[in-house]
């Protein structure tokens, strides 16, 4: 079972390896990890989605509590909370066959977000499927 | 559990209550091992009875221990077994085995409150359990725990230990008296070689007015034993108690049961004279090799007011549990 | 009209007094290169300090210290092979929970990374056995670093703690205060019991 967790770091060099490193030594298994500094410079949000029970779930999140970077963590309900996936896709398009990407992509709702001479960027998101 | 100095409370408890208490490695001296309703330690290198008392116990209330897989052994946790486990950890609970009662917090804190709440009970139930202990053979040989039980009296558990790690650490474990708590200073998480040595000139930097004595083992010993030059240099007056059987102890016995006698890299043949040795370090020292002179030795030993070797020689094949 | 009280000192000599402020009366080591500085403090000052045979001793002698008084043992080694030695007796301590604070010295922190002479990242190899670990290149941060280590050491469950500091750092003046408060936003340990779930 997949469970993601939303947790709030020091933002200081070597936190994110620190919490690598607790992941492969512990051996957790990560999805997922994406890091960004928030509104709070000296803070960055950790979104991890973790593949496993209930028992490894509560052994990774209070383990994270022990690193002394680690200010909170909150574990989303995937009833409450939104989850997106995100894709940068880039495909070949000369000139018989781009007409025809340009309405697929409209019919999914997708954006062309570059153009060049041989190629397509399209963004799309979406749920998981 | 000795690091909170909640001793005195657990203490209240086990005998308001009748609760027998059982020990692991690291939890040996929390409550004096003289104490009546002292089971021993638990274990794969545990002791008989303190073994039984965890299987046919049904509430199990663990104060500070992580119960990893050497203090469970072989032992396994039923559903007929309630646990309240409490931890100033909260990463430990539930770690190894399921609680009942979870309980994060400090032991003097936690205890203490228990105690205000709790109400006098008639029976020790493990009083049975406590007496079928082993009494140990004397047959003229000098075995191990013959020279510990000897320290233990002639001390009166006026020390503090340190020990290194083989079997000469569990027949410590088993056979010395520890009455006050935090004064057995082992390695039992990692399981340290060369531990014992430094380990006892750091304790008697810090309590200079007791006994130290480093119980080791002769493989141990050599790990670190370039600690003996910190000893002269600084005139740590420690005692050092080296149990010397040319192998490497725990696993020579590990080989003999497992690979059915196969033994390999675990015979120290090249062991230096240990006598020499000390005096090499201006070092007082002793060898004792039979049982007749292990009073003498022990009173030796206790008297002379400086540091000190005693090298006490044992057979290979003695078990770490008889 | 409050004046406030700071002194000029070294970062060497601040390590020496914030160890005083906490009543650090005996530390275990072995010098070398990359800590010169910091024995050099050490000289003028009270502190007994133990010389080992061997770093990984200068660790199990302060574990032994710590648990026998109940306080914060305290070893020292230089950079490189000197940090790497004392590695098993940090996971010692660290698997018994045993307050301990480590102190090594670095190389000069414009060569961190090159693979220098008695370089190694010893942060890095630490993290799995320390409770924390701090790897100091603001020479005034020094202090409330060193008393971060001692709090999170001596307090929950105890464990020992790393402090690696650069030869240059070393060598730096800065205003020496001692922190009113220690407060860590990451770190609360809990005392008093609660029914945890």
């Amino acid at each position: 079972m997949k469970y993601t967790l939303s947790v709030l770091v020091e933002n200081h060099p070597g936190v994110l390896s620190r919490v690598a490193g607790l992941f492969s030594r512990r051996g957790f298994n990560i999805d997922s990890l994406a890091v960004g500094v928030t509104e709070d410079p000296a803070i960055s949000r950790m979104t991890i989605v973790v593949n496993g029970d209930d028992y490894i779930v509560e052994q990774v999140t209070k383990q994270l509590n022990k690193l002394i970077d680690v200010i909170k963590i909150k574990k989303l309900n995937p009833k409450e909370a939104v989850e997106r996936e995100l894709a940068l896709i880039k495909v070949n398009a000369n000139s018989q066959t781009r007409s025809d990407i340009i309405q697929i992509t409209e019919i999914f709702r997708a954006n062309i977000v570059d153009v060049s001479k041989e190629t397509l960027t399209i963004e799309i998101s979406g749920d998981e499927d | 559990m000795i690091a909170s100095k909640a001793s005195e409370e657990l203490r209240i408890l086990v005998e308001k209550q009748k609760i027998p208490v059982i020990s692991t490695l690291m939890g040996i001296g929390a409550i004096s091992t003289n104490h009546p309703y002292y089971l021993g330690m638990i274990g794969s290198h545990g002791q008989r009875e303190a073994n039984l008392a965890l299987r046919q116990a049904d509430l199990l209330i663990v104060v500070g221990a992580r119960l990893a897989d050497r203090a469970l052994g072989d032992t396994k946790i039923t559903d007929n077994m309630k646990i309240i486990h409490i931890d100033i950890d909260p990463a430990e609970i539930g770690k190894n085995v399921d609680t009942n009662i979870p309980i994060v917090g400090d032991a003097k804190y936690v205890l203490s409150e228990i105690n205000k709440r709790i109400s006098e009970r008639e029976e020790f139930w493990a009083a049975e359990i406590k007496a079928q202990k082993k009494i140990l053979p004397d047959d003229g040989k000098l075995h191990p725990y013959d020279v510990l039980r000897e320290i233990s009296t002639q001390y009166d558990g006026e020390y503090i230990i340190t020990t290194d790690v083989g079997q000469h650490q569990i027949w410590a474990a088993h056979h010395l008296y520890i009455k006050r708590p935090g004064t057995f200073i082992t390695s039992g998480g990692l399981g340290t070689m060369g531990y014992g040595v430094p380990a006892a000139i750091g304790a008697k930097f810090g309590s200079p007015d007791d006994e130290v004595i480093a119980i080791t083992g002769d493989g141990s010993f050599q790990m670190l034993m370039q600690e003996l030059a910190t000893i002269k240099r600084e005139q740590v007056p420690v005692k050092i108690v080296l149990f010397n059987n040319t192998r490497l102890g725990m696993v020579y016995e590990l080989q003999k049961r497992r690979c059915t006698g196969r033994f390999i890299a675990t015979c120290l043949d090249g062991n230096p004279d240990f006598m020499i040795l000390a005096k090499a370090y201006g070092i007082e020292g002793m060898r004792l090799e039979s049982k007749e002179k292990l009073k003498e030795a022990i009173s030796v030993m206790k008297s002379y007011k400086g540091p000190f070797l005693l090298e006490v020689v044992t057979d290979p094949d003695e078990p770490t549990i008889p | 009209m409050k004046v406030k009280m700071t002194v000029k000192m070294t970062v060497a000599r601040a390590m020496v007094e914030v160890l005083k402020s906490e009543g650090v009366e005996i530390i275990f080591g072995i010098p070398g290169a990359a800590i010169y500085p910091f024995y050099d403090a050490l000289y003028s000052s009270d502190i007994k300090h133990v010389l080992v045979r061997t770093e990984q001793a200068a660790v199990h002698e302060a574990s032994g210290y710590a648990r026998t008084t109940g306080k914060v043992g305290v070893c020292v080694a230089t950079s490189g092979p000197g940090a790497t030695n004392l590695i098993t007796g940090i996971a010692t301590a660290y698997m018994d929970s045993v307050p301990i604070v480590a102190i090594t010295g670095q190389v000069n922190s414009s060569l961190i990374g090159k693979d220098v002479f008695q370089e190694v990242d010893i942060t890095g190899a630490t993290a799995p056995f320390t409770k924390h670990n701090y790897l100091v290149k603001d020479p005034k941060k020094i202090v409330r670093v060193l008393k971060e280590a001692f709090y999170i050491a001596s307090t929950g469950r105890r464990g020992p703690v790393l402090v690696d500091v650069p030869i240059d750092v070393q060598m730096q003046e800065i205003e020496f205060e001692i922190p009113r408060e220690i407060e860590i936003p990451g770190y609360k340990p809990r005392e008093k019991g609660i029914l945890y779930k």
